[in-house]
């Protein structure tokens, strides 16, 4: 079980693969943009990076900005 | 027409797309912006709320130009990560950069914007830097290969206008090959008149528009504003005199004072 922060929050995951903790999450589709401990991360690497427990995950989405 | 970014537009009038009182009000305020670049964001969301999902279905069924920013980010390497985020999301080189450095003006960071200026440039965006209107600055952007830049009216959201015009006069004289758009700080019509009569290719606004009791008529001032602002530019004003200069002719005036001494 890894231990991470998303968007802030404390949460827990099964998986270690980016892709499967995303789903896990919830995290489905591809109207969302993701960094790992202030890094982006493609979504052509989601399946391959592995966390290791600790990360800070940004999960961010299209919102109103001026 | 007029080129900006690589895309050649019909309007010079720049929208965001916060703060509308309802998705729909902003979809008609758009509309009669009749502008074609919009300003848009990336926010944290739970995965199970569609509210970013159906703002982002609504902004791409308009078939408009996105311009992302990086509001909120107050270090250069934030608004890098940011960048390529949005790179990613709306599938665009264009970046609206924002590095802030004082929270109660909102302020960018002089510093930290030409840092990640830079190192965003490097990455091949298309970086329109949100900044303060000081001239080295702006020099700066522009060396480091910024062709477009966006100076400040007066604080985000402040709706004061042009406090500084002579600095954006300057910037404008000192700067005639960067694309220049006056971004945050408009308040009513008249001040996207006036940043235009300066020359100003364009202008950025939203809480003009957004708070206005009627944001669709005031989306649709700020159109006619921006229009008649750059066709006065174009036109050339007459120069200002200190004196009154009688504008109907003089010769042939009754009741001429042939008396006086």
């Amino acid at each position: 079980m890894l231990s991470l922060t998303v968007n802030g929050e404390s949460r827990t995951a099964q998986a270690v693969v980016l892709s499967e903790i995303l789903r896990e999450l919830g995290y489905e589709g591809r109207h969302f943009a993701v960094a790992v401990d202030g890094d982006f991360v493609p979504r052509s690497r989601y399946a391959a990076i592995q966390l290791g427990g600790g990360e800070r995950l940004e999960v961010l989405s299209p919102l109103q900005g001026g | 027409m007029w080129e900006v970014g690589g895309a050649r537009l019909q309007s010079r009038l720049f929208i965001g797309t916060a703060l509308f009182p309802s998705p729909e009000v902003m979809r008609r305020a758009i509309a009669q912006s009749a502008a074609e670049v919009v300003t848009l964001s990336l926010r944290r969301q739970a995965p199970g709320k569609q509210g970013g999902e159906a703002f982002w279905r609504i902004i791409r069924d308009m078939g408009l130009r996105l311009l992302p920013n990086t509001a909120g980010c107050k270090t250069a390497k934030e608004a890098i990560t940011l960048a390529a985020m949005a790179r990613e999301l709306f599938d665009t080189r264009w970046i609206k950069l924002e590095v802030i450095g004082e929270e109660y003006c909102l302020q960018p960071d002089p510093f930290g914007l030409l840092e990640a200026a830079r190192e965003l440039i490097a990455q091949d965006f298309e970086v329109f830097p949100y900044c303060t209107d000081d001239l080295v600055l702006c020099m700066r952007l522009a060396e480091a290969g910024c062709k477009t830049i966006m100076p400040w009216a007066s604080p985000i959201g402040s709706g004061q206008g042009l406090l500084n015009p002579f600095n954006l006069r300057t910037i404008r004289q000192r700067l005639p090959d960067v694309s220049l758009i006056v971004d945050a700080g408009l308040g009513k019509p008249s001040h996207a008149a006036q940043a235009m009569e300066l020359g100003y290719d364009g202008v950025l606004l939203n809480s003009a528009v957004a708070l206005a009791q009627d944001p669709p008529t005031m989306a649709r001032a700020f159109a006619l504003a921006v229009e008649a602002g750059r066709a006065g530019y174009e036109a050339g004003p007459m120069p200002e005199r200190d004196f009154a200069s009688p504008s109907t002719p003089t010769l042939g005036a009754p009741f001429w004072h042939e008396d006086e001494p």
